[in-house]
Protein backbone atom coordinates (compact mmCIF):
# COMPACT_ATOMS: atom_id res chain seq x y z
CA UNK A 1 0.00 0.00 0.00
CA UNK A 2 1.26 3.48 -0.77
CA UNK A 3 1.22 6.48 1.55
CA UNK A 4 -1.98 7.23 3.40
CA UNK A 5 -3.59 10.02 5.37
CA UNK A 6 -5.92 9.17 8.26
CA UNK A 7 -8.26 12.07 8.92
CA UNK A 8 -9.57 11.62 12.45
CA UNK A 9 -13.14 12.99 12.45
CA UNK A 10 -14.05 16.19 14.24
CA UNK A 11 -16.23 14.52 16.86
CA UNK A 12 -14.15 11.90 18.63
CA UNK A 13 -16.77 10.92 21.16
CA UNK A 14 -18.86 8.01 22.37
CA UNK A 15 -21.88 9.40 20.53
CA UNK A 16 -20.04 9.39 17.20
CA UNK A 17 -17.82 6.32 17.71
CA UNK A 18 -18.76 4.91 14.30
CA UNK A 19 -17.25 7.94 12.54
CA UNK A 20 -13.90 7.14 14.12
CA UNK A 21 -14.19 3.43 13.35
CA UNK A 22 -14.87 4.27 9.74
CA UNK A 23 -11.45 5.93 9.58
CA UNK A 24 -9.60 3.49 11.83
CA UNK A 25 -10.90 0.23 10.33
CA UNK A 26 -8.20 0.08 7.65
CA UNK A 27 -5.43 -0.61 10.19
CA UNK A 28 -7.01 -4.01 10.86
CA UNK A 29 -6.63 -5.06 7.24
CA UNK A 30 -3.71 -7.30 6.51
CA UNK A 31 -2.40 -5.13 3.71
CA UNK A 32 -2.14 -2.18 6.09
CA UNK A 33 1.30 -3.12 7.41
CA UNK A 34 4.62 -1.31 6.97
CA UNK A 35 3.06 1.65 5.16
CA UNK A 36 5.50 4.50 4.66
CA UNK A 37 4.66 8.19 4.77
CA UNK A 38 1.56 7.85 6.90
CA UNK A 39 0.07 11.03 8.27
CA UNK A 40 -2.52 10.93 11.04
CA UNK A 41 -4.37 14.24 10.89
CA UNK A 42 -5.96 15.23 14.19
CA UNK A 43 -6.43 18.92 13.41
CA UNK A 44 -10.15 18.54 12.66
CA UNK A 45 -11.04 17.23 16.13
CA UNK A 46 -13.17 19.73 18.02
CA UNK A 47 -14.92 17.45 20.49
CA UNK A 48 -13.43 14.55 22.42
CA UNK A 49 -14.39 12.46 25.45
CA UNK A 50 -12.72 9.64 27.37
CA UNK A 51 -13.82 6.95 24.92
CA UNK A 52 -12.52 9.03 22.01
CA UNK A 53 -9.16 9.52 23.67
CA UNK A 54 -8.95 5.85 24.60
CA UNK A 55 -9.75 4.72 21.05
CA UNK A 56 -7.17 7.11 19.63
CA UNK A 57 -4.60 5.71 22.08
CA UNK A 58 -5.51 2.11 21.15
CA UNK A 59 -5.36 3.03 17.47
CA UNK A 60 -1.73 4.09 17.92
CA UNK A 61 -1.02 1.13 20.20
CA UNK A 62 -2.28 -1.31 17.57
CA UNK A 63 -0.32 0.31 14.75
CA UNK A 64 2.88 0.20 16.83
CA UNK A 65 2.39 -3.40 18.00
CA UNK A 66 1.68 -4.56 14.47
CA UNK A 67 4.18 -2.27 12.75
CA UNK A 68 1.46 -0.90 10.52
CA UNK A 69 3.29 2.33 9.73
CA UNK A 70 6.88 3.29 9.07
CA UNK A 71 7.70 6.56 10.84
CA UNK A 72 4.18 7.99 10.87
CA UNK A 73 3.63 11.70 11.33
CA UNK A 74 1.18 12.68 14.06
CA UNK A 75 1.17 16.16 15.43
CA UNK A 76 -1.05 16.33 18.48
CA UNK A 77 0.28 19.76 19.45
CA UNK A 78 -1.17 21.33 16.30
CA UNK A 79 -4.66 20.92 17.70
CA UNK A 80 -4.67 23.07 20.84
CA UNK A 81 -8.08 21.85 21.96
CA UNK A 82 -7.11 18.19 21.66
CA UNK A 83 -3.75 18.85 23.23
CA UNK A 84 -5.40 20.49 26.25
CA UNK A 85 -8.01 17.74 26.62
CA UNK A 86 -5.43 14.96 26.35
CA UNK A 87 -3.23 16.71 28.89
CA UNK A 88 -6.19 17.11 31.25
CA UNK A 89 -7.16 13.45 31.08
CA UNK A 90 -3.57 12.19 31.14
CA UNK A 91 -3.57 10.63 27.68
CA UNK A 92 -0.95 12.96 26.30
CA UNK A 93 1.53 11.71 28.85
CA UNK A 94 0.53 8.10 28.22
CA UNK A 95 1.02 8.47 24.48
CA UNK A 96 4.28 10.36 24.84
CA UNK A 97 5.75 7.71 27.12
CA UNK A 98 4.37 4.93 24.96
CA UNK A 99 5.93 6.34 21.81
CA UNK A 100 9.22 6.91 23.65
CA UNK A 101 9.52 3.49 25.29
CA UNK A 102 7.10 1.33 23.25
CA UNK A 103 5.73 0.18 26.56
CA UNK A 104 4.12 1.66 29.63
CA UNK A 105 5.15 1.37 33.25
CA UNK A 106 2.83 1.47 36.24
CA UNK A 107 4.05 5.00 36.99
CA UNK A 108 2.61 6.18 33.67
CA UNK A 109 -0.91 5.51 34.92
CA UNK A 110 -1.50 8.40 37.22
CA UNK A 111 -4.64 9.15 39.17
CA UNK A 112 -5.41 12.81 38.71
CA UNK A 113 -7.96 14.92 40.52
CA UNK A 114 -8.96 18.30 39.10
CA UNK A 115 -11.59 20.81 40.25
CA UNK A 116 -14.64 18.63 40.13
CA UNK A 117 -13.56 15.33 38.67
CA UNK A 118 -10.98 12.59 38.82
CA UNK A 119 -9.42 10.62 36.00
CA UNK A 120 -7.79 7.25 36.48
CA UNK A 121 -6.28 5.30 33.62
CA UNK A 122 -5.55 1.76 34.78
CA UNK A 123 -3.66 -0.79 32.72
CA UNK A 124 -4.94 -4.34 32.79
CA UNK A 125 -1.71 -6.26 33.12
CA UNK A 126 -1.23 -9.79 31.92
CA UNK A 127 0.03 -10.41 35.46
CA UNK A 128 -3.52 -10.69 36.69
CA UNK A 129 -2.72 -10.74 40.39
CA UNK A 130 -1.99 -7.03 40.37
CA UNK A 131 -3.95 -6.02 37.34
CA UNK A 132 -6.08 -3.26 38.77
CA UNK A 133 -3.89 -0.92 40.75
CA UNK A 134 -5.11 -0.85 44.35
CA UNK A 135 -3.81 2.66 45.02
CA UNK A 136 -5.92 4.15 42.24
CA UNK A 137 -8.95 2.26 43.51
CA UNK A 138 -8.45 3.63 47.03
CA UNK A 139 -8.23 7.17 45.67
CA UNK A 140 -11.45 6.71 43.71
CA UNK A 141 -13.11 5.40 46.89
CA UNK A 142 -11.95 8.51 48.76
CA UNK A 143 -13.28 10.79 45.99
CA UNK A 144 -16.78 9.49 46.75
CA UNK A 145 -16.15 9.45 50.50
CA UNK A 146 -19.14 9.32 52.78
CA UNK A 147 -21.59 7.49 50.54
CA UNK A 148 -21.09 3.73 50.67
CA UNK A 149 -23.74 2.94 48.05
CA UNK A 150 -22.19 5.33 45.51
CA UNK A 151 -18.70 4.03 46.30
CA UNK A 152 -19.99 0.51 45.70
CA UNK A 153 -21.63 1.37 42.35
CA UNK A 154 -18.43 3.04 41.15
CA UNK A 155 -16.02 0.31 42.28
CA UNK A 156 -18.37 -2.52 41.25
CA UNK A 157 -18.66 -1.01 37.75
CA UNK A 158 -14.90 -0.63 37.35
CA UNK A 159 -14.33 -4.12 38.79
CA UNK A 160 -16.92 -5.91 36.63
CA UNK A 161 -15.79 -4.20 33.41
CA UNK A 162 -12.10 -4.57 34.24
CA UNK A 163 -12.31 -8.25 35.19
CA UNK A 164 -14.45 -8.99 32.14
CA UNK A 165 -11.82 -7.52 29.82
CA UNK A 166 -8.92 -8.98 31.72
CA UNK A 167 -10.27 -12.51 31.39
CA UNK A 168 -11.14 -12.19 27.71
CA UNK A 169 -8.31 -10.09 26.32
CA UNK A 170 -6.05 -13.11 26.06
CA UNK A 171 -3.93 -11.70 23.27
CA UNK A 172 -3.73 -8.13 24.48
CA UNK A 173 -1.42 -7.15 27.30
CA UNK A 174 -2.00 -3.41 26.89
CA UNK A 175 -5.71 -3.19 27.64
CA UNK A 176 -6.52 0.04 29.37
CA UNK A 177 -9.50 0.94 31.48
CA UNK A 178 -10.21 4.59 32.12
CA UNK A 179 -12.52 5.89 34.79
CA UNK A 180 -13.61 9.50 34.90
CA UNK A 181 -15.96 10.68 37.55
CA UNK A 182 -17.71 13.62 39.00
CA UNK A 183 -19.83 13.52 42.12
CA UNK A 184 -22.93 13.09 39.97
CA UNK A 185 -21.77 10.43 37.50
CA UNK A 186 -19.09 7.88 36.64
CA UNK A 187 -17.80 7.13 33.14
CA UNK A 188 -15.80 3.99 32.45
CA UNK A 189 -14.20 3.11 29.13
CA UNK A 190 -12.17 0.03 28.33
CA UNK A 191 -10.69 -1.14 25.03
CA UNK A 192 -8.62 -4.02 23.77
CA UNK A 193 -7.50 -5.57 20.52
CA UNK A 194 -8.07 -9.14 21.70
CA UNK A 195 -10.27 -11.92 20.34
CA UNK A 196 -13.50 -9.94 20.67
CA UNK A 197 -16.87 -10.65 22.28
CA UNK A 198 -18.41 -11.99 19.08
CA UNK A 199 -15.69 -14.62 18.65
CA UNK A 200 -15.61 -15.64 22.29
CA UNK A 201 -19.42 -15.89 22.60
CA UNK A 202 -20.05 -17.48 19.20
CA UNK A 203 -21.88 -20.42 20.85
CA UNK A 204 -24.68 -18.03 21.85
CA UNK A 205 -25.83 -17.13 18.34
CA UNK A 206 -25.33 -17.65 14.64
CA UNK A 207 -25.56 -14.03 13.58
CA UNK A 208 -23.06 -11.51 14.94
CA UNK A 209 -25.84 -9.13 15.96
CA UNK A 210 -27.61 -11.96 17.78
CA UNK A 211 -24.43 -12.69 19.79
CA UNK A 212 -24.04 -9.00 20.55
CA UNK A 213 -27.62 -8.76 21.77
CA UNK A 214 -27.11 -11.77 24.06
CA UNK A 215 -23.85 -10.62 25.64
CA UNK A 216 -25.76 -8.58 28.24
CA UNK A 217 -27.98 -11.52 29.23
CA UNK A 218 -27.53 -13.31 32.53
CA UNK A 219 -25.38 -16.42 32.39
CA UNK A 220 -23.83 -15.66 29.01
CA UNK A 221 -20.11 -16.31 29.31
CA UNK A 222 -17.46 -18.27 27.47
CA UNK A 223 -15.73 -19.07 30.76
CA UNK A 224 -18.53 -20.25 33.00
CA UNK A 225 -16.30 -23.12 34.18
CA UNK A 226 -13.62 -20.66 35.35
CA UNK A 227 -15.61 -19.01 38.13
CA UNK A 228 -17.32 -16.60 35.75
CA UNK A 229 -20.97 -15.99 36.50
CA UNK A 230 -21.86 -14.52 33.12
CA UNK A 231 -23.34 -11.55 34.91
CA UNK A 232 -20.72 -8.78 34.66
CA UNK A 233 -22.26 -7.06 31.64
CA UNK A 234 -25.76 -7.92 32.86
CA UNK A 235 -25.06 -6.02 36.10
CA UNK A 236 -23.65 -3.04 34.21
CA UNK A 237 -26.64 -3.02 31.86
CA UNK A 238 -29.06 -3.13 34.81
CA UNK A 239 -27.25 -0.21 36.47
CA UNK A 240 -27.49 1.74 33.20
CA UNK A 241 -31.23 0.95 32.99
CA UNK A 242 -31.89 1.99 36.58
CA UNK A 243 -29.91 5.22 36.32
CA UNK A 244 -31.00 6.30 32.80
CA UNK A 245 -27.38 6.05 31.77
CA UNK A 246 -25.57 5.08 28.59
CA UNK A 247 -23.66 1.96 27.56
CA UNK A 248 -21.93 1.18 24.28
CA UNK A 249 -20.31 -2.16 23.54
CA UNK A 250 -18.56 -2.59 20.22
CA UNK A 251 -16.77 -5.67 19.00
CA UNK A 252 -15.61 -6.65 15.56
CA UNK A 253 -18.43 -5.58 13.22
CA UNK A 254 -21.20 -5.06 15.75
CA UNK A 255 -22.32 -2.69 18.43
CA UNK A 256 -24.88 -2.57 21.19
CA UNK A 257 -26.08 0.72 22.60
CA UNK A 258 -28.23 1.23 25.67
CA UNK A 259 -29.39 4.82 25.97
CA UNK A 260 -31.67 5.33 28.96
CA UNK A 261 -32.95 1.77 28.74
CA UNK A 262 -33.50 1.80 24.98
CA UNK A 263 -31.30 -0.86 23.40
CA UNK A 264 -30.18 -0.86 19.78
CA UNK A 265 -27.94 -3.41 18.10
CA UNK A 266 -26.41 -3.03 14.69
CA UNK A 267 -23.43 -3.33 12.43
CA UNK A 268 -20.43 -1.04 12.70
CA UNK A 269 -17.10 -0.57 10.92
CA UNK A 270 -14.50 -3.09 12.08
CA UNK A 271 -12.78 -2.82 15.44
CA UNK A 272 -10.43 -5.73 16.17
CA UNK A 273 -11.25 -6.66 19.74
CA UNK A 274 -13.78 -4.99 21.97
CA UNK A 275 -14.46 -1.68 23.61
CA UNK A 276 -17.05 -0.63 26.11
CA UNK A 277 -18.16 2.76 27.34
CA UNK A 278 -20.48 3.28 30.28
CA UNK A 279 -21.89 6.42 31.84
CA UNK A 280 -23.86 5.94 35.03
CA UNK A 281 -25.54 8.90 36.73
CA UNK A 282 -24.96 8.40 40.46
CA UNK A 283 -28.49 8.81 41.73
CA UNK A 284 -28.90 8.86 45.49
CA UNK A 285 -31.40 6.02 45.20
CA UNK A 286 -29.17 3.74 43.11
CA UNK A 287 -28.18 0.56 44.95
CA UNK A 288 -26.57 -2.62 43.71
CA UNK A 289 -28.94 -4.73 45.80
CA UNK A 290 -31.95 -3.30 43.92
CA UNK A 291 -30.97 -5.04 40.69
CA UNK A 292 -30.93 -8.41 42.45
CA UNK A 293 -34.45 -8.10 43.87
CA UNK A 294 -36.30 -11.31 43.02
CA UNK A 295 -33.14 -12.80 41.49
CA UNK A 296 -31.64 -14.48 44.55
CA UNK A 297 -33.14 -17.66 45.95
CA UNK A 298 -34.27 -17.25 49.58
CA UNK A 299 -32.59 -20.56 50.38
CA UNK A 300 -29.17 -18.91 49.98
CA UNK A 301 -28.57 -17.18 53.29
CA UNK A 302 -25.46 -15.85 54.98
CA UNK A 303 -24.83 -16.18 58.68
CA UNK A 304 -24.23 -12.57 59.68
CA UNK A 305 -23.17 -11.79 63.26
CA UNK B 1 -13.14 -21.33 68.89
CA UNK B 2 -13.74 -19.16 65.87
CA UNK B 3 -11.00 -17.86 63.61
CA UNK B 4 -11.17 -14.35 62.19
CA UNK B 5 -10.41 -13.79 58.51
CA UNK B 6 -9.90 -10.10 57.82
CA UNK B 7 -10.50 -8.84 54.29
CA UNK B 8 -8.90 -5.50 55.05
CA UNK B 9 -5.74 -6.11 53.01
CA UNK B 10 -7.81 -6.45 49.85
CA UNK B 11 -10.14 -3.52 50.63
CA UNK B 12 -11.89 -1.62 49.25
CA UNK B 13 -12.47 -3.73 46.14
CA UNK B 14 -11.81 -7.32 45.12
CA UNK B 15 -11.98 -7.88 41.38
CA UNK B 16 -9.23 -10.27 40.25
CA UNK B 17 -9.89 -13.98 40.01
CA UNK B 18 -6.27 -14.87 40.79
CA UNK B 19 -6.49 -12.94 44.06
CA UNK B 20 -9.76 -14.72 44.80
CA UNK B 21 -7.98 -18.03 44.23
CA UNK B 22 -5.29 -17.03 46.75
CA UNK B 23 -7.94 -16.09 49.29
CA UNK B 24 -9.75 -19.39 48.77
CA UNK B 25 -6.53 -21.29 49.47
CA UNK B 26 -5.93 -19.25 52.63
CA UNK B 27 -9.43 -20.06 53.84
CA UNK B 28 -9.02 -23.75 53.04
CA UNK B 29 -5.80 -23.83 55.06
CA UNK B 30 -7.94 -22.81 58.06
CA UNK B 31 -9.97 -26.03 57.71
CA UNK B 32 -13.48 -24.55 57.37
CA UNK B 33 -15.04 -28.01 57.64
CA UNK B 34 -14.00 -28.27 61.26
CA UNK B 35 -13.55 -24.65 62.30
CA UNK B 36 -15.81 -21.66 62.52
CA UNK B 37 -14.45 -18.80 60.38
CA UNK B 38 -15.69 -15.24 60.75
CA UNK B 39 -15.08 -13.08 57.69
CA UNK B 40 -14.58 -9.50 58.81
CA UNK B 41 -15.55 -7.34 55.82
CA UNK B 42 -14.68 -3.99 57.39
CA UNK B 43 -13.67 -1.49 54.67
CA UNK B 44 -14.77 -3.80 51.83
CA UNK B 45 -16.87 -1.77 49.38
CA UNK B 46 -17.16 -3.97 46.29
CA UNK B 47 -16.57 -7.55 45.16
CA UNK B 48 -17.01 -8.82 41.62
CA UNK B 49 -19.30 -11.77 41.10
CA UNK B 50 -16.36 -13.80 39.70
CA UNK B 51 -14.48 -13.39 42.98
CA UNK B 52 -17.56 -14.09 45.07
CA UNK B 53 -18.13 -17.33 43.20
CA UNK B 54 -14.46 -18.37 43.28
CA UNK B 55 -14.30 -18.03 47.07
CA UNK B 56 -17.73 -18.39 48.63
CA UNK B 57 -19.56 -20.29 45.90
CA UNK B 58 -16.85 -22.89 46.01
CA UNK B 59 -16.88 -23.09 49.82
CA UNK B 60 -20.67 -23.38 49.80
CA UNK B 61 -20.77 -26.37 47.46
CA UNK B 62 -17.78 -28.06 49.10
CA UNK B 63 -19.01 -27.68 52.67
CA UNK B 64 -22.68 -28.14 51.93
CA UNK B 65 -25.45 -25.86 53.14
CA UNK B 66 -25.39 -27.06 56.79
CA UNK B 67 -21.66 -26.76 57.43
CA UNK B 68 -21.49 -23.51 55.45
CA UNK B 69 -24.18 -21.92 57.57
CA UNK B 70 -22.68 -23.34 60.77
CA UNK B 71 -19.01 -22.51 60.15
CA UNK B 72 -18.94 -19.55 57.75
CA UNK B 73 -19.95 -16.30 59.36
CA UNK B 74 -19.73 -12.67 58.31
CA UNK B 75 -19.36 -9.46 60.23
CA UNK B 76 -19.23 -5.78 59.28
CA UNK B 77 -20.58 -6.66 55.85
CA UNK B 78 -22.49 -4.24 53.60
CA UNK B 79 -25.68 -5.05 51.74
CA UNK B 80 -23.81 -4.76 48.41
CA UNK B 81 -21.22 -7.37 49.42
CA UNK B 82 -23.97 -9.65 50.72
CA UNK B 83 -25.76 -9.69 47.35
CA UNK B 84 -22.48 -10.21 45.46
CA UNK B 85 -21.64 -13.23 47.64
CA UNK B 86 -25.14 -14.69 47.39
CA UNK B 87 -25.01 -14.24 43.61
CA UNK B 88 -21.63 -15.98 43.50
CA UNK B 89 -23.01 -18.88 45.55
CA UNK B 90 -26.03 -19.21 43.27
CA UNK B 91 -23.83 -19.25 40.17
CA UNK B 92 -21.68 -22.02 41.63
CA UNK B 93 -24.71 -24.07 42.73
CA UNK B 94 -26.14 -23.78 39.21
CA UNK B 95 -22.85 -24.86 37.67
CA UNK B 96 -22.44 -27.82 40.06
CA UNK B 97 -25.93 -29.05 39.19
CA UNK B 98 -25.06 -28.92 35.48
CA UNK B 99 -22.05 -31.14 36.18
Amino acid sequence: MSSKIFYIPERLTSQYFKDFLDVAKDIFKRDCWHIPDVVVRVDRINKVDILGQLLLYKFFDYTVQNQCFIKPVVNLIENKYLNAEMTKLGFKNLMKNYIKANNLKDDDFKYNECDSFFIAPIVLRSDKSKAIDANNIKKIENFYGGNKDIQNIVLQSIGEIGSNFQEHADCDTQSVIVAKGEKSYIEVACADNGVGIINSLRAFGNKDTEVMRRCIDKGVSSKIDKWHTGSGLWIINQLVNKSNGTMIICSQNCYLKNKKGHITVGESPLWKGTFIYVKIPLLATLKLSDIFVGEISPTVQLNII
Amino acid sequence: MSKIFKFDRWAPSLSESTTAEEIYKLVKSMDPKNNEIVFDMTNMVAMTTICARAIFGRLYTELGIDDFNKNIKFTNISEAIIVAIKWGIMAEIKQSIQY
